[in-house]
C-alpha cells in the first residue's frame, strides 16, 4: 500500500474576504514528483504555506507524515526541506555558515553531498548571501533544502532565478534524484513544460479550487486537441460535448477537449462536422483551456 | 479618490503610511501630559517636555517605509525611493515628504499642546515654538536622507540638533513660557532653508545614481550595524539545533549589542574625563550618562522575535519559520540571550557612570551662564552609596533579581507587541487606542474631581472598580493564555511550571523590596493590595506566555 505522505482534506482558507482555497483535497505518496500549477493567485503558494503550517487550516485539515503541522511543527519540518519563493535567506549569513546552521537542525545532513552541490553550483562559500546573485541564492537556498536528504521536499517556484542550463540539469536532477529514493517532492511552477518534464503527478489550481490532479499520463490522455472542419461557417464557437476551449474560425476550429474522442466525435457529426486531425494535449493546452481565456470562452459559449 | 496633482498624490501615500501612528502620537502625548500636569508645580514644564520630546523626535514612520526602522535594519538615505521613476522633479517630491513631515507633527503638537491646555487650564507653549519644532525636522530629516554616511548622520546629529535642544532650553522661563529672539527665529529659518537645500542636492545625487541609493529590502531581526554584525566572526556549532540558535542570536544581535554597550561604557568615560579639562563638554557628558540606560533598551531592546518588516509587510521570516524548531523554545532563547547581553551591556554602562561620576569632583567649580552648577550625577551616586550601606544584603539580591527580570520583561513587552502588532494591526491599535482613551478619562476625572465637578465617593469608586478590574483581566487573560498555549501544545506543563517560578521569584523580589507594611498600611482596600501583591508575578507570567503565543501566531498565520 502507498504511503500517504501529504493529505489535505476539504482545506479552505479566506484572506480579508478573498478566498484563496476552497474546499482543496489534495494527496500525496511516498515517491511522488507533484507539480501544482495554475495563474497567479490560483491558491499554490497558499497550499504549500498550509504544508509546512506556515498557515493555520481555519476549516479542513492538513496533514503531514500524519501530523498536524501547526501543532507539531518540530516533527514535521525536520523531515522537510523547503525553497520558498522569496528565496529569503538570513543576509549577514556567508554561505557556509547558512549550510552549518541548517545543518544544526538536521542530524540527516549529508555533507559530501553539500559539498557536491555547491561545487555543481560553483558557489563560492565565503561569499555573503546579501552579495549573491536572485539565482546564486536560489542555489544556495536549493542546497540547505536538500542536503539534509529530507522525506518530503517542497519548492515554491524553484526556477525561478535559475537559468536554464541549472534548470533542467541540475535541478531536474536534484528532484529525480530525491524521487528515485522513494522520497517525494511537491512543487509549484508557472512553467508548464517544467511540469511536465519533471513530475509525474499534476495538480491544476484555479481561482482557489482544485481544477484537475492526478497521473500525469492520465491527465495527458483525458484531453485532447482535436482539428474540426464543419460544412457551414460558424461565427461564435458552436456548442460542442467535452469540449473546454476552441480556437479558429468559420468553417475550421481547433478544440481541446476532455473525454473520449469517439463521444466528441459524435458530436462534431450531429453538427455537420468532422474531425479532421487529433492528439493528445500538452498540458499548457489543457491548463489554457481550464483555467485561461480560453476556457472562460468555452464556458460562455 | 481622484488624485488631481502629484503633489496630492505623494500627500496621500504618506498619509496612508503614517496615519495610526499620527493618531497614536496624539493619544500618547494628551495621556502622558495630562498625568503630568497632576504633579503640581513643575507639571506643565514636564508636560511641555513630554509634548516636545513625542513630536518633534522619533518620528519616523517615513524611514519605515526602506522596510527598516531606526537601526532595525534602517538603511540611511531617502526612503522613498520608489518615488526616483516618477514624473516628478525632486525638489518637489523632497520638499513634500519634508513639509509633511515637519507640518504634521507642528499640527499634532498644537492639537495635544491645546487640548491639553484647554482641559488643565495651564497654557502650554504653542505657536512659540512650532517654528522650533519645523527647524528641527528640517535638519533631522536632511541628515537622515541627504547622506547615506552613517558617520555623517550622527557627527551631524550631535553638532545641529544638540545645540538646536539647547536653544529652546534656555529659552524656556519659568513660569511656563517660551519666546525666540528675532536673531534666533532668523537662524531657525536660516537653518531651515540650508537644511531643505541639502537635502534635495542629496536626494538628487541618490536619484541620479551620483551617490548609492538607499534600496528597498527586507529588515530582519539585525537590530544592529552589518559591520559590527560581520565583526564578531565565530563559527557556527552543528552538534545541536539550540547552540546554533544561540550562536544566530549572539552574531545578529546579542555580541553587537555588547559591543555597543560597551563602547558606549567607554565614551561616557571618556567624555567625563576630557570634561575635566574642557567645560563645554560637560553637559554632553552628563546627559550621555542619563540618556545611555533608556536609549540603550529603547534602541536595542526591540523586536527580539525577528518579526520582518518590508515596505509596510510585517511578517516572520519564513527561513526561520520552516526550522524544526519549537516556538516556545525559540522564543524563549531569543529573549534570554537578548536580555542576557543586554543586561551586560547595561552593566557595562552602569560602571562607567558610577566610575565617571567620581571624576565630576574634578569639575567644580562648574560654571555655566556665570551661575555654579551642581551635577546631579554626584547627588545619585552620594545617594545609592548611602543606599548600599543602609540596606541588607537580601535587598540587594532581590533587587538584582529585580533588574535582570524587568529588563527581560521589557525586551518580551516589546517583543511581543511588535509580534502582535505584525499579526493583528487593527486589534492591537483598537485595544491601544482604548487603554490611552480610558486613561485620558481617568485623568479628565481626577481634574473634574479636584474642581468639585465629580463627588470624591463617585471618583472614588471608579478608581476602586478600576483596580479590580485590572485584577480581573490580568488573572483571566493569564488563565486563557495558559489554558490556550497547553491545549495548542504550544508549552509543555514543564515548560509552564519553569515559567510560573520565574514569575513567581520576581514577584517575590518585588515585595521584598517594596516592604510588606507598605504595600498594605492599615486600611487599605483589598482589590488594591491584592493587585500589588499579584500583579508584578501574574504581569510576568502573562508576559512570559503572550510572548510564546504571539511568536505562535504569527508562525502559524
Amino acid at each position: 500500500m502507498e504511503k500517504t505522505v501529504v493529505d489535505v482534506n476539504t482545506l479552505s482558507r479566506s484572506f480579508d474576504g478573498m478566498t484563496a482555497l476552497d474546499t482543496v483535497s489534495f494527496r500525496a505518496t511516498a515517491g511522488q514528483v507533484h507539480g501544482l500549477v495554475g495563474s497567479n493567485g490560483a491558491g499554490k503558494t497558499t497550499l504549500l504555506k498550509h504544508l509546512l503550517g506556515l498557515l493555520r487550516a481555519t476549516t479542513g485539515s492538513v496533514r503531514v507524515f500524519g501530523l498536524d503541522p501547526v501543532r507539531d511543527p518540530v516533527g514535521v519540518l525536520s523531515r522537510v526541506g523547503y525553497l520558498s519563493e522569496e528565496r529569503e535567506l538570513p543576509e549577514w549569513m556567508r554561505v557556509d555558515e547558512l549550510m552549518r546552521y541548517t545543518q544544526a537542525f538536521h542530524p540527516t545532513w549529508d555533507v559530501s553531498y553539500e559539498r557536491e552541490l555547491l561545487k555543481t553550483f560553483a558557489l563560492d562559500p565565503t561569499k555573503k548571501v546579501k552579495e549573491l546573485s536572485k539565482g546564486m541564492r536560489a542555489q544556495a537556498g536549493l542546497i540547505a533544502a536538500v542536503a539534509h536528504r529530507p522525506e518530503l521536499l517542497i519548492l515554491d517556484e524553484p526556477s525561478s532565478g535559475l537559468d536554464a542550463v541549472v534548470r533542467r540539469d541540475i535541478l531536474d536532477a536534484i528532484v529525480r534524484a530525491v524521487a528515485d529514493d522513494g522520497r517525494t517532492v511537491i512543487f509549484s511552477s508557472h512553467l508548464l513544460d517544467e511540469v511536465e518534464r519533471m513530475s509525474d503527478h499534476v495538480t491544476l489550481m484555479h481561482q482557489g479550487r482544485v481544477a484537475l490532479s492526478g497521473v500525469l499520463d492520465d491527465v495527458r490522455s483525458g484531453y485532447q486537441r482535436s482539428r474540426v472542419h464543419f460544412a457551414q461557417n460558424f461565427d461564435q464557437p458552436p456548442v460542442l460535448d467535452t469540449a473546454l476551449a476552441m480556437e479558429g474560425g468559420g468553417r475550421t476550429w481547433s478544440v481541446v477537449h476532455s473525454g473520449s474522442l469517439e463521444q466528441f466525435r459524435h458530436s462534431v457529426v450531429a453538427r455537420g462536422g468532422e474531425v479532421v486531425e487529433s492528439r493528445d494535449a500538452t498540458l499548457e493546452e489543457i491548463f489554457l483551456a481550464r483555467a485561461g481565456r480560453s476556457g472562460q470562452q468555452a464556458e460562455a459559449a | 479618490m481622484t488624485m488631481r496633482s502629484p503633489v496630492v498624490a505623494l500627500l496621500w501615500e504618506q498619509w496612508q503610511l503614517t496615519r495610526v501612528e499620527a493618531a497614536q502620537r496624539v493619544g500618547v502625548s494628551i495621556v502622558a501630559a495630562s498625568v503630568a500636569l497632576r504633579l503640581g508645580e513643575v507639571g506643565p514644564t514636564v508636560a511641555f517636555g513630554i509634548l516636545m520630546v513625542l513630536h518633534s523626535m522619533f518620528w519616523l514612520s517615513i524611514s519605515k517605509l526602506t522596510g527598516g526602522r531606526f537601526l532595525d535594519g534602517y538603511k540611511p538615505g531617502f526612503p522613498l525611493q520608489l518615488l526616483y521613476t516618477r514624473p516628478v522633479p525632486t525638489v518637489v517630491f523632497v520638499g513634500v515628504a519634508m513639509a509633511y513631515d515637519a507640518i504634521s507633527c507642528v499640527v499634532l503638537y498644537l492639537v495635544s499642546a491645546a487640548l491639553v491646555g484647554f482641559a488643565f487650564d495651564q497654557p502650554l507653549p504653542l505657536f512659540s515654538v512650532a517654528g522650533w519644532i519645523v527647524t528641527f525636522h528640517l535638519v533631522c530629516t536632511c541628515l537622515q536622507w541627504a547622506s547615506r554616511n552613517r558617520v555623517v548622520q550622527w557627527a551631524g546629529m550631535i553638532v545641529t540638533c544638540l545645540p538646536l535642544y539647547l536653544t529652546l532650553r534656555n529659552r524656556v522661563a519659568s513660569p511656563l513660557h517660551v519666546e525666540f529672539s528675532l536673531a534666533e527665529n532668523v537662524m531657525l529659518i536660516l537653518i531651515g532653508v540650508v537644511s531643505f537645500a541639502v537635502a534635495v542636492a542629496g536626494v538628487a545625487r541618490q536619484r541620479h545614481g551620483g551617490a548609492s541609493v538607499a534600496t528597498p529590502r527586507t529588515a530582519g531581526p539585525v537590530a544592529s550595524p552589518e559591520w559590527l554584525v560581520s565583526l564578531f566572526s565565530f563559527s557556527c556549532p552543528t552538534s545541536s539545533a539550540t547552540r546554533a540558535l544561540v550562536w544566530l542570536e549572539l552574531r545578529s544581535s546579542g555580541m553587537p549589542v555588547l559591543a555597543i554597550g560597551l563602547g558606549l561604557a567607554m565614551l561616557i568615560f571618556m567624555l567625563f574625563a576630557i570634561g575635566i579639562a574642557i567645560a563645554p563638554l560637560r553637559p554632553y557628558a552628563v546627559l550621555s550618562a542619563v540618556i545611555s540606560v533608556p536609549a540603550m533598551l529603547w534602541l536595542f531592546g526591540g523586536n527580539a522575535l525577528g518579526i520582518r518588516h518590508k515596505q509596510g509587510r510585517s511578517y516572520f521570516s519564513s527561513f526561520e519559520a520552516t526550522q524544526p524548531y519549537g516556538t516556545a523554545q525559540l522564543t524563549g532563547l531569543r529573549i534570554l540571550v537578548r536580555s542576557a547581553c543586554m543586561l551586560v551591556a547595561l552593566i557595562a554602562v552602569g560602571v562607567s557612570v558610577w566610575a565617571s561620576s567620581s571624576l565630576v569632583n574634578e569639575w567644580v567649580p562648574w560654571l555655566m551662564n556665570g551661575k555654579e552648577v551642581s551635577p546631579g550625577v554626584l547627588r545619585a551616586r552620594n545617594a545609592l552609596v548611602a543606599e548600599i550601606l543602609e540596606k541588607p544584603g537580601y535587598q540587594h539580591f532581590a533587587r538584582m533579581v529585580v533588574v535582570a527580570i524587568v529588563v527581560a520583561l521589557i525586551i518580551a513587552s516589546r517583543a511581543t507587541f511588535t509580534a502582535l502588532r505584525a499579526r493583528h494591526p487593527r486589534r492591537v491599535n483598537i485595544g491601544v487606542g482604548s487603554l490611552l482613551f480610558y486613561g485620558l478619562a481617568l485623568v479628565l476625572l481626577a481634574q473634574a474631581e479636584q474642581h468639585g465637578i465629580v463627588s470624591t465617593l463617585l471618583f472614588n469608586q471608579i478608581q476602586s472598580a478600576t483596580n479590580w478590574i485590572v485584577a480581573a483581566v490580568l488573572i483571566l487573560a493569564t488563565t486563557y493564555l495558559v489554558w490556550r498555549s497547553l491545549a495548542e501544545r504550544l508549552l509543555t506543563p514543564r515548560q509552564v511550571l519553569s515559567v510560573v517560578v520565574m514569575s513567581a521569584a520576581f514577584g517575590a523580589a518585588c515585595l521584598t523590596l517594596m516592604g510588606l507594611p507598605s504595600v498594605r498600611p492599615e486600611g487599605f482596600p483589598t482589590a488594591i493590595f491584592l493587585e500589588r501583591l499579584l500583579a508584578p508575578a501574574l504581569l510576568a507570567l502573562m508576559l512570559f506566555v503572550l510572548a510564546s503565543w504571539s511568536l505562535n501566531r504569527i508562525r502559524h498565520m
